[in-house]
């Protein structure tokens, strides 16, 4: 798969800089994964905070990649699915730095590491990276990089659900496994999940909305036909319903983190089907999809 | 290094009584190192006295060394030294290196792994110092022990998990609130375990304590002790809902706290969560009050548990504290021992920089017409000579110094004529080498 996406790459005249940036984040991303997996397990060998350079130094590696693209090719990374989804893959990593540099949330690194990592692992083997030659307008980058950093609050929304449920259940099985020792407390676990919500449903909200007005201008029969906008409908109302519940009180505790890890299986379903439908789909098809691609958002 | 020697009694081997008569208070350890002083003619003595050990710490000559400490001991209390001489264990050497270390990493603690004894061994060593009783060598020991005891800690795994069920409910406290200084306690009852968890949460920071009891005088008591409010038990059900802790441990024979009146609560609370810890044998807290979300319920057979989990964990790690101890003793040996050669062979180059002095002036004499350049030459080639025989010589005598081998060092200085050096090497030997020497204790106990 890798070979292919050098393949396709080089079709494209991806330059020496771009081809080894690219490939340095998503090795530094693996290390990082693997780092902070241990650093949860052997808190008194590896630190986390080596996996919180090595993934910093990836994210380094990648914002240069974007760069080296844009003055080689003229383009912002939104030209085919495989570099939306690694800048959505850098989001995650901002919002995850954002989030521990902002609160003190040992062990998430052990969780956003490996994801991020399996994320790229995932769209290295099946998301199409030729360029489709759509052409970028204002309203179009501000779409997706609004959905983006949404994209980003729920995934560190979903992680902490995932640190939460596996905690709670510990807690209330009585349990003290030295996996859950490093974790976070529950109320900023909680914490933490409520607040990516409140700060994403806004930013979704505005992606979408931007979104639907940038694909209006190629008339509704396109919005109709976009495979994106019943699952991300949904995750914008399954989301409201979770910030809606816990406001109100009729959603708490457990039931309102199942929904957000709902939502965000939701989006990855999207991109992981996207992605395989690009691949096996002819020419015309993964032209269709290509303008998806660049309006992610729907 | 064998003068290094400890005496001492513990909680292994000595009842509280006796270790209570024996405890020095701070004010009359001053008083105390300089008696152990006197009867061990040396400079150099630490006292260490806990509820659990009192220790004497010394580096001195001699054989009899026990029996001066014991009778020292005794004198201090007005005990007779041969009863304490059945309770009490005596390290030489080695043996007393080892135990410092294995005591300043909490190994040989009541609690295993427990990091309050290395406070107070710091404590005793500073007040030692302050009173001028330590000097070059308790100084290198008594730094390369708190060295250990902070590695045993950061590369094993002997200090993780409470052992304790107050210490272990605190724990699980703080895996679920991060603030605990905007959280209340709510006590009922007032139980001697439910009060050391209280105290424990006090420390933590907790913000806010109620107290309920039956009798609103006892729970004013038990309030005032940590600064809470005291309510009388016919309000427990409208306080219930503004605690994040609830600790129970009265003696009722029925439940006081039934699930339906939690899960009122619960509602008022808008399911925030809540630690109830139900510590009464029979409990006071409905067991199906666990079903409900946000609460967690532990008892004491839960807590009970996690606390055998933890101290089966610390005690899985035994083997490793015992090694790096032995590895730690050993580098500190060697180099205690390398540094012990130094009289040996500053003897050993004087000697051989007299001869040259002596040889060169002998030559230089004979030929008077030398320029002052074939002097400089004619000396610094006899410098260079003399440094590289003694060389292989001064590396030799360093090797067997750090092997403890001090037969050889007296065999070598012997064989130079450096009677001091000899003399030195002679006090160093090895106890290990005469078994009638050997470190003796009660019993077949400490190794």
């Amino acid at each position: 798969m890798l070979l292919q996406t050098f393949h396709s790459f080089t079709q494209h005249a991806m330059g020496p800089a771009a081809l080894v940036t690219l490939h340095a984040s998503i090795l530094l991303f693996l290390i990082a994964a693997v780092i902070s997996v241990t650093a949860l397990l052997q808190p008194r060998k590896v630190r986390m905070a080596w996996a919180d350079w090595t993934g910093a130094a990836g994210a380094l590696c990648l914002g240069t990649y974007f760069i080296a693209r844009f003055a080689e090719a003229g383009t912002e990374p939104f030209t085919n699915l495989f570099e939306v989804i690694e800048l959505a893959g850098l989001c995650l990593v901002l919002a995850y730095f954002v989030a521990t540099r902002l609160r003190k949330l040992p062990a998430l690194g052990a969780f956003a590491f490996p994801a991020v990592a399996i994320i790229f692992i995932v769209n290295l083997a099946f998301a199409d990276s030729a360029a489709q030659g759509r052409e970028s307008t204002p309203l179009l980058v501000v779409h997706v990089l609004l959905t983006l950093l949404s994209y980003g609050a729920f995934f560190m929304a979903t992680l902490a659900a995932v640190m939460f449920l596996m905690l709670e259940r510990a807690l209330k099985k009585h349990r003290d496994p030295a996996l859950i020792r490093n974790f976070p407390p529950l109320e900023s676990l909680k914490r933490l999940v409520n607040t990516c919500i409140l700060v994403g449903l806004p930013l979704l909200t505005a992606g979408l909305a931007l979104g639907f007005i940038a694909l209006s201008s190629s008339g509704w029969e396109s919005i109709a036909r976009n495979p994106k906008i019943p699952p991300s409908v949904v995750l914008w109302f399954v989301l409201l319903l979770a910030a809606a519940g816990r406001r109100l009180g009729f959603l708490q505790g457990r039931r309102n983190f199942y929904m957000v890890l709902a939502g965000f299986a939701l989006v990855v379903m999207t991109f992981v089907g996207l992605g395989i439908w690009s691949r096996t789909h002819s020419t015309a098809q993964t032209a269709f999809v290509a303008v998806d691609a660049s309006c992610i958002g729907i | 290094m064998h003068r290094y020697l400890v005496l001492g009694i513990n909680h292994k081997f000595a009842p509280l009584e006796v270790r209570e008569r024996l405890a020095y208070p701070e004010r009359k350890v001053p008083g105390a190192l300089q008696h152990v002083q006197q009867c061990l003619e040396t400079d150099e003595a630490v006292l260490l006295s806990t509820c659990n050990r009192v220790e004497i710490y010394a580096f001195a000559e001699g054989m009899d060394a026990r029996e001066k400490l014991l009778a020292a001991l005794a004198a201090d209390h007005g005990m007779k030294a041969e009863y304490l001489e059945k309770l009490c264990y005596f390290h030489r050497g080695r043996d007393a290196v080892e135990h410092l270390l294995r005591v300043c990493g909490g190994l040989d603690s009541l609690v295993l792994g427990e990091t309050q004894i290395l406070s107070q061994v710091k404590r005793s060593y500073l007040l030692a110092q302050s009173e001028s009783s330590t000097g070059k060598q308790l100084n290198a020991l008594f730094h390369r022990a708190f060295h250990v005891a902070k590695r045993l800690h950061t590369d094993t795994a002997i200090g993780q998990g409470q052992v304790s069920i107050s210490s272990v409910a605190v724990r699980f406290v703080k895996r679920i609130f991060d603030d605990l200084a905007s959280k209340t306690a709510l006590l009922i009852g007032a139980g001697e375990v439910g009060e050391l968890t209280l105290t424990y949460l006090r420390e933590a920071g907790i913000g806010r304590v109620v107290v309920v009891s039956r009798s609103l005088d006892r729970a004013k008591e038990v309030a005032e002790r940590y600064k809470g409010d005291a309510v009388p038990v016919n309000l427990l059900e409208d306080y219930l809902p503004t605690a994040d802790v609830v600790i129970s441990q009265t003696a009722a024979e029925d439940r006081i706290l039934t699930k339906a009146q939690f899960a009122r609560s619960q509602k008022q609370r808008r399911h925030a969560p809540v630690f109830a810890l139900d510590l009464a044998v029979p409990r006071d807290i409905e067991e199906s009050t666990a079903e409900l979300e946000g609460v967690f319920l532990y008892n004491v057979d839960d807590l009970e548990h996690v606390v055998a989990e933890n101290t089966d964990e610390r005690s899985r790690e035994l083997e490793r504290c015992a090694s790096i101890v032995r590895q730690e003793a050993d580098q500190f040996l060697a180099s205690f021992q390398t540094y012990a050669a130094g009289p040996l062979i500053t003897e050993l180059r004087e000697k051989a920089i007299a001869i040259k002095n002596a040889e060169l002036e002998r030559v230089i004499s004979k030929f008077p017409d030398l320029t002052e350049a074939q002097r400089q030459e004619l000396t610094a080639f006899s410098e260079r000579l003399v440094n590289k025989l003694l060389h292989p010589q001064i590396q030799g005598i360093k090797q067997e110094a750090a092997r403890g081998d001090t037969d050889s060092i007296r065999r070598i200085a012997l064989a130079l004529g450096i009677d001091k050096a000899s003399d030195e090497a002679a006090l160093e030997e090895s106890p290990a080498a005469k078994p009638d020497d050997a470190a003796t204790r009660p019993d077949a106990h400490e190794s």
